[in-house]
């Protein structure tokens, strides 16, 4: 079992580790989830048929571990939700500290990691995988268990989403005339 | 200064330059943890050679067997027009029997245990339905009444959560299990995102169907968390004309918590439910677990029955937000094998589970397993609601 972890963590760790954090935005939740995603992995490695890549293999469980998180937090917070806040309100609402790594970043950076939020869970998890991880559309699609095509317009759709919560920020002028950081 | 805006590109391009965050945790400190999580869930013990698995499957056919006969004689035969009900399907029924031959955390006791119910229809708990390789899905059927909506879980094969509600919807006839068939299996089903979208002929649901529709659609497609909103068409064309409730064009979905109860069927079948099942609306069902619970030995409306003995008081204390410990009082004595016991302690799980609470950890109970749970540790990942297994 060291050995099969120790190979995956060498290759994918901090991929896999950089994908649930932009999902579940929260760094210590990141830590608790990429545990779960070796449990499962060691535990499933043996019957790993090699249908897709272990790349994309790993991706496709780390994707189901944080989805499962992010649905029952989405449960938790509904049961407020329904007394004390409207969606409305809450869209944007990030109560997660930024970490470190970001904060360090110019504000264009955090503006755009907190309008993230406002993109459905379907167009996070393609921006994260397009962009951030730098995945093909293959790869992208094999992972979701989507089409190729469905992934091309769910990336369009997150792009328009963000300039559209982006075009709604102020002060962002200077930045971007600066280059990015 | 000219406001510069934001464009594809530079969007894009920021996308891609966003920081790497590292994992705190060392490598070695990581290992460390998953291998005592997976040495937790997997006990040591020597592994049994291969031959042993279907004569220990064997040996438990012949102990249900044992115990379901006398039953069967008992109650006249009676049971045994149901007994087809709480049948595991064949492959998820093996794979219990072979994980649990391999020394694995499978209680398949418990599993037993209800399928001596010949009516009742349990959940499931995730890794087992993860270790088979399977996936489920949940279906809002409802009462003969239409009265309450019954969720039904079914195993499935991997698939798109659409694609398993629209097979189920075919597959299921929901007569056998004394329901009535969902006004969803009169709609084409599509999605779009986070979207499902329900397009109705015209005048195809019924008055009957209509005040419990919205809860119907939140238990397929929002029991967990799956889709946010669902948008109604007319034949291709946007919006929908109901008898009651007018013209609509789309719903929020959601399934909030709510004390969960027993709700018989006519054709003797037992399932729990949820009291949000019976349309009550959000904003009047508890918003605690603990309240939730100091409710669920009453009895309520439209059939729904407590499986909760009466004037008791569970202790509860939240551990952290996904987990909590509640306390049987001692004058509880619950009983491994008892039928009503096994569906008080899913209740409860139900219950906790819809308020948000993962991990459920049973004290005083004074026994150590019940069902097909370990009472000795956190019980988590119960799943689905009202499996049926088809034969």
């Amino acid at each position: 079992m060291k050995e099969t972890f120790d190979r995956l963590y060498d290759e994918y760790h901090a991929a896999l580790f950089q994908f649930l954090f932009y999902m579940v935005r929260n760094r210590e939740s990141a830590e608790d989830l990429v545990q779960e995603v070796y449990i499962r992995v060691l535990n499933a490695y043996e019957s790993f048929e090699g249908k897709s890549s272990e790349k994309t293999w790993l991706y496709s469980i780390a994707r189901h571990v944080a989805i499962d998180w992010l649905r029952k937090q989405s449960r938790r917070n509904k049961r407020f939700l329904f007394f004390d806040i409207k969606d409305s309100e809450n869209v944007l609402r990030d109560q997660d500290p930024l970490p470190e790594e970001l904060v360090a970043k110019k504000e264009s950076y955090r503006d755009l990691y907190k309008m993230m939020k406002g993109c459905s869970l379907d167009q996070q998890q393609v921006l994260v995988l397009r962009y951030i991880q730098s995945l093909s559309i293959s790869e992208t699609a094999q992972i979701l268990s989507w089409t190729e095509s469905k992934v091309k317009t769910t990336q369009h759709r997150a792009i328009k989403e963000l300039r559209k919560w982006l075009d709604q920020q102020p002060g962002l002028e200077e930045e971007l005339k600066d280059g990015t950081n | 200064m000219e406001p510069i805006k934001w464009n594809d590109e530079n969007i894009e391009q920021h996308l891609k330059s966003m920081p790497p965050i590292k994992d705190r945790q060392s490598k070695q400190e990581l290992f460390l943890k998953v291998q005592a999580k997976i040495e937790y869930k997997q006990p040591k013990g020597k592994k049994l050679p291969t031959w042993s698995l279907p004569a220990l499957a064997t040996a438990c056919a012949l102990v249900l067997f044992g115990i379901f006969v006398p039953d069967l004689m008992k109650n006249g035969g009676q049971k045994m027009e149901n007994s087809n009900m709480a049948q595991h399907d064949g492959d998820m029924k093996a794979k219990m029997a072979d994980d649990s031959a391999g020394g694995k955390d499978k209680n398949q006791v418990g599993l037993m245990k209800t399928e001596r119910l010949a009516a009742y229809h349990s959940p499931l708990l995730k890794k087992d339905i993860d270790s088979s390789n399977k996936d489920w899905v949940t279906i809002g059927y409802l009462d003969e009444q239409a009265q309450l909506v019954i969720p039904v879980s079914f195993l499935t094969d991997k698939d798109y959560y659409l694609n398993k509600v629209n097979d189920q919807l075919q597959k299921f006839k929901p007569n056998d299990a004394g329901l009535t068939e969902s006004p969803l299996i009169k709609a084409k089903i599509t999605e779009e995102e986070e979207t499902v979208i329900v397009d109705f002929p015209q005048g195809a649901v019924l008055e009957s169907e209509e005040p419990l529709l919205k809860s119907l659609i939140s238990i397929t497609f929002a029991n967990s968390g799956q889709k946010a909103k669902v948008e109604f068409r007319t034949d291709g064309q946007p919006g929908y004309e109901f008898p009651r409730f007018g013209p609509a064009k789309e719903w929020d979905l959601a399934v909030p918590g709510a004390p969960h109860y027993r709700y018989d069927a006519p054709s003797n079948d037992a399932f729990i439910v949820s009291l949000f099942s019976t349309g009550e609306e959000a904003d009047r069902l508890p918003k605690e677990f603990k309240d939730a619970l100091e409710m669920m030995d009453d009895e309520q409306e439209r059939g729904l029955k407590p499986l909760l003995p009466k004037n008791i008081t569970f202790g509860v204390k939240e551990i952290n937000k996904d987990y909590v410990e509640i306390t049987f009082p001692d004058s509880i004595k619950l009983s491994a094998d008892d039928t009503e016991d096994v569906m008080m302690i899913d209740a409860i799980l139900l219950t906790a589970e819809s308020y948000g609470y993962d991990s459920v950890k049973f004290m005083n109970t004074k026994l150590d397993t019940i069902g097909p749970y370990h009472l000795d540790k956190p019980i988590e990942g119960v799943t689905g609601t009202n499996f049926y297994h088809y034969q």
